[in-house]
Parts: C-alpha cells; sequence; structure tokens
C-alpha cells in the first residue's frame, strides 16, 4: 500500500524581527546567516499556530476535520505543560470524538517523530487519515545567544495511503544520553544551552551525519539519490558544513534553508524547510529530511515525489514570506511577556 | 466584560473556537452566539448548527485604550496596548463582535476585508480563554487574486 503525504498546509506569523535590532541592543547577533526571524504576536502561541497550519493542510486536501483518524501534535512550548493539546487542536478544528490523540512535547525532533507515527498509523491500517502537527514558540533568556535564533512558525501533513503527492520510503531514528545541545528543566520557563561547544558540535553535527548515513546505507542511497536534502536549522551556516561533510552540494541544500527568515522553529525546524522543497519539488525527485533534537536524537526520512503533485499548497510559503511586518526588539519583549515581570 | 465561569466557558466552547451558529429550522434565521429563541419569529428549541465563513467587512468599530482595559484583559493590554473592537458583518448577512488584531488599531477602517481567527483572548481562573477573533484578510485564493 502507498502511504504518503496527501497534503499539506503552513504557517508563518506576520510579524518579524531583524537581526539589526539585536545588534543595536547587544551590539551583535548570534544566529549565523540569520536576516530575521518570525515573531508570534503576543495573542499567538504554539497551540493557534497549530490550528492555523491545520486549516490549511485540511483545505488543500478539500478534507473535513471529521475524517480525520488520528492527530498527533508537537511541541517543545505547550501552553500547558500536562495537559492533551491535542485535543484542544481536534476541537478547535471540529475533529470526531473517537479520534487517536498524542503530544510530543519533550524534543526539537519530535515534529518529524510525530510524522513518522503518523506514518505508521495509517500503514498499519488503524485508519485512513492521520494528521501530523508541528508548531513552536520556543523562548531563552534575553540575555543568553541561543534567544537570538529563535523563531515561531507551524506545520501540518496530511498522511493518507493510495493518490498521495509524496511517498513514503523509510526512515532511520537514532539517540543517545548527551547535554550538548539546549534544555528546559521541569517547571522552568526558558530554555538553555550549556555552551559546551565540543559536545554541541558532537551531538548536532554527529547525531545529523549519523542517521543519515545510516539511513542511506539501509537504502543502500548515493548522494546523487536525493534531489533535496532537508536538514534540522540552528544556524544558516552549520547545515550546509553538514551537507559538504557528507557529499552533498549546496543546491541540494538551499531551498530548504529558511532559517535566515523565519529563525529556528524548534519543532518545525526541518519541517517548514520541507514545505517549502515540497512546494518546488517535480515527480520523482526523492527528498531526506533529517531532524535533530536536543537530549539527544535524530529521525531521518525519506519520500518520492509522486505525480499526483500538483502546484504549491496555498498559503505558500513564498505567500507568508512576503506577508510581514516588523517589530522593534522593545515589542518583540513586550509580546514575548520578557518585560512583564507579573506572572 | 461580564464574568464567564469554567462552566459557562465549556458549555459555549462551539461557537467561542469554531464560530458556530444556530439556524432556525423555521425561518432560516442564522442567530449567533446560539440561542433557544430565535430572534427573527420566536420558534424555540428548533435550530441546527452552522458554521460560519469568518469571513466578512468591518461594520463598525472603537479602541478600547490601555487604559480602560478590564480587569481579566490586563495582561493582554499590558503585551499589546490598546486594541480595536469591532462589529463585523460576516457574508451570511449576521454581525458578530470581535476583537481585531494582526493590525494597528489605527488602521481599521469601516469595510475593511477581514477574516476570523483563532487566538489567545485572555486568561482566568487558571484557563487559558481562546477563542476567535478577526484579522484583515491575508491571503486571496489564486483564482481571487486574477479576478
Amino acid at each position: 500500500m502507498k502511504v504518503g503525504i496527501s497534503s499539506y498546509g503552513v504557517y508563518i506569523p506576520k510579524y518579524r524581527i531583524k537581526s539589526d535590532e539585536y545588534v543595536k541592543v547587544w551590539g551583535y547577533f548570534a544566529a549565523a546567516r540569520v536576516k530575521e526571524k518570525a515573531v508570534a504576536r503576543f495573542d499567538e502561541d504554539s497551540l493557534t499556530m497549530a490550528v492555523e497550519a491545520s486549516i490549511n493542510a485540511l483545505e488543500n486536501a478539500g478534507l473535513q476535520p471529521e475524517s480525520l483518524d488520528a492527530l498527533y501534535f508537537a511541541t517543545t512550548t505547550p501552553p500547558y505543560e500536562e495537559k492533551l493539546l491535542s485535543a484542544s487542536l481536534a476541537s478547535s478544528l471540529g475533529c470526531r470524538k473517537d479520534i487517536a490523540l498524542a503530544d510530543y512535547t519533550n524534543s526539537t525532533r519530535d515534529g518529524v517523530t510525530a510524522l513518522l507515527s503518523c506514518m505508521d498509523f495509517v500503514r498499519s491500517g488503524r485508519g485512513k487519515w492521520a494528521l501530523a502537527v508541528a508548531s513552536d514558540n520556543p523562548i531563552s533568556t534575553p540575555e543568553s545567544d541561543l534567544e537570538h535564533g529563535l523563531g515561531a512558525s507551524a506545520t501540518a501533513f496530511l498522511v493518507g495511503s493510495g493518490d498521495v503527492i509524496a511517498e513514503f520510503e523509510d526512515a532511520c531514528q537514532v539517540g543517545w544520553e548527551s547535554w550538548g545541545g539546549r534544555f528546559r528543566r521541569y517547571g522552568k520557563k526558558h530554555t538553555v544551552v550549556l555552551g559546551i561547544t565540543p559536545l554541541e558540535r558532537v551531538e548536532y553535527t554527529g547525531l545529523l551525519s549519523y542517521v543519515i548515513k545510516r539511513l542511506m546505507e539501509k537504502r543502500n542511497l548515493k548522494i546523487k539519490d536525493v534531489k533535496y536534502l532537508v536538514l534540522h536549522q540552528i544556524d544558516g551556516r552549520i547545515p550546509y558544513r553538514i551537507a559538504a561533510s557528507l557529499g552533498f552540494n549546496d543546491e541540494q541544500i538551499r531551498d530548504s534553508m529558511l532559517v535566515s527568515l523565519v529563525g529556528d522553529t524548534g519543532v518545525c525546524s526541518s519541517l517548514i524547510g520541507f514545505v517549502n522543497v515540497l512546494d518546488k519539488a517535480e515527480p520523482g525527485d526523492r527528498i531526506l529530511v533529517a531532524s535533530y533534537g536536543s537530549g539527544a536524537g535524530a529521525d531521518a526520512f525519506t519520500l518520492i515525489v509522486s505525480g499526483n503533485k500538483s502546484g504549491k499548497s496555498f498559503p505558500s510559503i513564498s505567500d507568508y514570506l512576503e506577508s510581514r511586518e516588523y517589530v522593534d526588539y522593545a515589542t518583540y519583549l513586550r509580546w514575548r511577556r520578557i518585560l512583564l515581570t507579573e506572572t | 466584560m461580564a464574568y464567564i465561569s469554567i462552566p459557562s466557558m465549556w458549555r459555549t466552547l462551539k461557537p467561542r473556537y469554531r464560530l458556530i451558529g444556530a439556524k432556525c429550522r423555521k425561518c432560516g434565521m442564522i442567530c449567533f452566539p446560539p440561542r433557544r429563541i430565535c430572534m427573527k419569529c420566536g420558534e424555540t428549541d428548533n435550530f441546527e448548527e452552522v458554521k460560519l465563513s469568518g469571513r466578512g467587512k468591518v461594520y463598525s468599530y472603537t479602541i478600547i485604550a490601555r487604559g480602560a482595559t478590564v480587569y481579566e484583559h490586563r495582561r493582554e493590554g499590558l503585551s499589546g496596548g490598546a486594541f480595536p473592537i469591532a462589529l463585523i458583518e460576516l457574508e451570511e448577512g449576521i454581525r458578530v463582535l470581535g476583537q481585531i488584531t494582526d493590525c494597528k488599531p489605527e488602521e481599521v477602517r469601516i469595510g475593511m476585508e477581514v477574516e476570523v481567527v483563532f487566538r489567545r483572548i485572555y486568561e482566568q481562573d487558571g484557563i487559558i480563554r481562546y477563542g476567535y477573533k478577526f484579522r484583515p484578510v491575508r491571503f486571496r485564493k489564486i483564482k481571487e487574486r486574477k479576478a
């Protein structure tokens, strides 16, 4: 049975902040090759952004929310630390009550993990339609370098069988104990990084390289068999280095590098680049997506674009990138509630 | 705004989250929020659920100044400052009251085309009160763009 992506949707908030705003305040901007990033308004959070991306995915498919059999929701910034958010999402979309729900909320790789779980759900025959939604609005302390690069966005992928637009091929998942990336202790508001550079390099670069090599070995794939490589993006420079070290050229990765315009969007970090690639891809193209999550783990999968794909999603990534308005750093702090001391 | 208890909030989630209205089975009048007695013909408890389009135009509006924000909206007032509230005339021909978001208060105009969005409204009793707001239409469908 052909299982894969039947439609997809994305959401990028209207507001952006330029890296120059950080330079004015701090004297530098820490996220390499990030020009500007998407900012969630004060009345937005991971749930509200997820609703918009989900509606876009369903409308692109012409599918009613009542048809969904599974809804998996990934975020590292849940509005409630304990409470089923996929249930809130299901109610705001108008799904049936008998629906498989799950939240994935511990790591930035969870967007891809939720998508892979949807593939498994449909392939096992438990249901016909599954929606994998990833939405994130990560936050760190304003004085940390990590905070500079953090952006906001949401993606949603409708997984089905039969006439899919991109057929799922295979996946590989890896992980081991590490403290080289970001984490947030229980009850804490801000995500932090320890800043141990050697460990950071081993973890992010190491895990992504490892998972991609393992998957390519497993499927016996050569570099030329992959048209587009989509990597998790913590900045606009290291993914190019990882791609080059594996033997990929810049052309294979360029179209997915959205971090320079939206920032590191947590669970959407690789998926938003994947959406842009899907908008451009032609039938027969193989896409390899690899996502990273501190802690640490990495997920990679490949798909082949099928002849059913016609045109872009609506609204497309380029629609969203053009629809923007800039805010200054003070507004950004106020909207992120960093300036508010009262809880 | 009057205090909305958690049970009352829960009972009215459909109109708040998805703009579900009630259509009178006798005269076809759409009531939003849903009610038990038809505003037009007086028919009682004879409605069907109808999902409203969420698309319409600003019929009239006002700006709630920062200092005039009611207590439960205080944190939102601090985060966002003054905000517009508008009567929206929906495509279905009925009028709905809601905040305008993704828009500076001074940019709101009578006749402005808007669409519904799901946003955080305020927090009370430890619960995040999500609901609908309206924003200026952000994208036009391809066929509308050509027209």
